[in-house]
């Protein structure tokens, strides 16, 4: 359930990564396979982890990644759903360049409320 | 309005394991963090390692539960001052501020060479930076011959493979030649070694360690 650990490391980044003033809407994060993240198990973990706190309302938005491929021989790069892919080339160790990503891509946040006080 | 980030989730993690990289350089040990599957041999490894390795060696070892794997250890250390012992409860793996709190317990100035035994699973620890200077990953005889294949993330992120257990090769069906050809297709720059830890035979895991 490394899940949870994730969730709560989202969390904690969470202050830091509030623009001030402003509330996040939705948090867009990537996976790469070699994670081994479910992104249904995920957003169960976001939501048991933010449950009665100042972030439920925060929607997790996760983007699976697949693995990329690149040969050497033939200069030709691919993505794969597959945990190994030999290269159309006929190269059997094409160079393994993706799957192991685990990233915050953005943020979304409410736009500012204009202030009609004096 | 969207704002962009990008940045690894595991940030904070990543954060306090360079500062664990940091005080193990500054003592100058050095450090392997050692992920396998439950019951693949990895305390028995270390425990043969206290009696066989001539460095000074410590071990801090990660369990759900139980002191069991310590007091093994420290048996084999016959002393309590190289080895600790952290639980996770219900954490699957073990993470840089576990290991920040643990090489408080221990002399690290002391020692030659250091192993966190990960919690046994293939999965979750892999992704969570300890500060280590290598990764091991192991395997066993008795695991099956498609356990590199299922589990890739051990695999490209290793430095070390061990395949233990091999006196039991008589008596379990394991391919050698398709594990070691999975090996290669995912990770052809990490180094394989065979041992088999119960009868003592760790001889290539000395070696490696030695020149490591």
């Amino acid at each position: 359930m490394h899940e949870l650990s994730i969730a709560r490391a989202l969390v904690d980044r969470l202050p830091a990564l509030t623009p001030r003033g402003r509330r996040i809407t939705t948090i867009h994060i990537s996976v790469g396979p070699l994670q081994a993240i479910e992104p249904e198990t995920m957003r169960m973990a976001w939501r048991a982890v933010t449950y009665r706190t100042g972030f439920s309302q925060i929607e997790l938005d996760v983007r699976s990644l697949p693995y990329r491929w690149a040969c050497a021989q033939c200069g030709n790069d691919w993505t794969s759903e597959e945990t190994y892919s030999a290269c159309a080339c006929g190269n059997e160790q094409p160079d393994w360049v993706g799957g192991d990503e685990l990233t915050i891509d953005s943020l979304e946040v409410e736009p500012k409320e204009f202030c009609h006080g004096s | 309005m969207e704002v962009n980030v990008v940045e690894n989730v595991l940030k904070l993690n990543d954060e306090i394991a360079a500062m664990n990289r940091r005080r193990f350089q500054e003592a100058g040990v050095t450090v392997v963090n050692l992920i396998g599957s439950p019951g693949c041999g990895k305390t028995e490894l270390l425990v043969q390692t206290f009696s066989q390795f001539h460095g000074r060696f410590g071990v801090i070892a990660g369990d759900l539960a139980t002191t069991r794997d310590a007091d093994r250890l420290i048996r084999a250390a016959h002393s309590a001052n190289a080895v600790v012992q952290v639980n996770t409860g219900r954490g699957c793996h073990l993470d840089a501020n576990q290991v920040r709190h643990a090489i408080d317990e221990i002399d690290l100035a002391s020692l030659d060479v250091l192993v966190i035994e990960n919690v046994g699973n293939l999965i979750c620890p892999v992704g969570f930076d300890l500060g280590q200077d290598s990764v091991v990953g192991m395997f066993s005889l008795a695991d099956g011959d498609d356990k590199p294949a299922k589990h890739p993330h051990l695999v490209h992120a290793a430095d070390l493979l061990i395949l233990n257990k091999v006196d039991l090769a008589p008596h379990v069906t394991f391919d050698k030649q398709l594990f070691y050809r999975d090996v290669g297709r995912l990770n052809d720059s990490a180094v394989v070694v065979e041992t088999s830890a119960s009868m003592g035979k760790i001889e290539p895991w000395l070696r490696w360690i030695n020149c490591d």
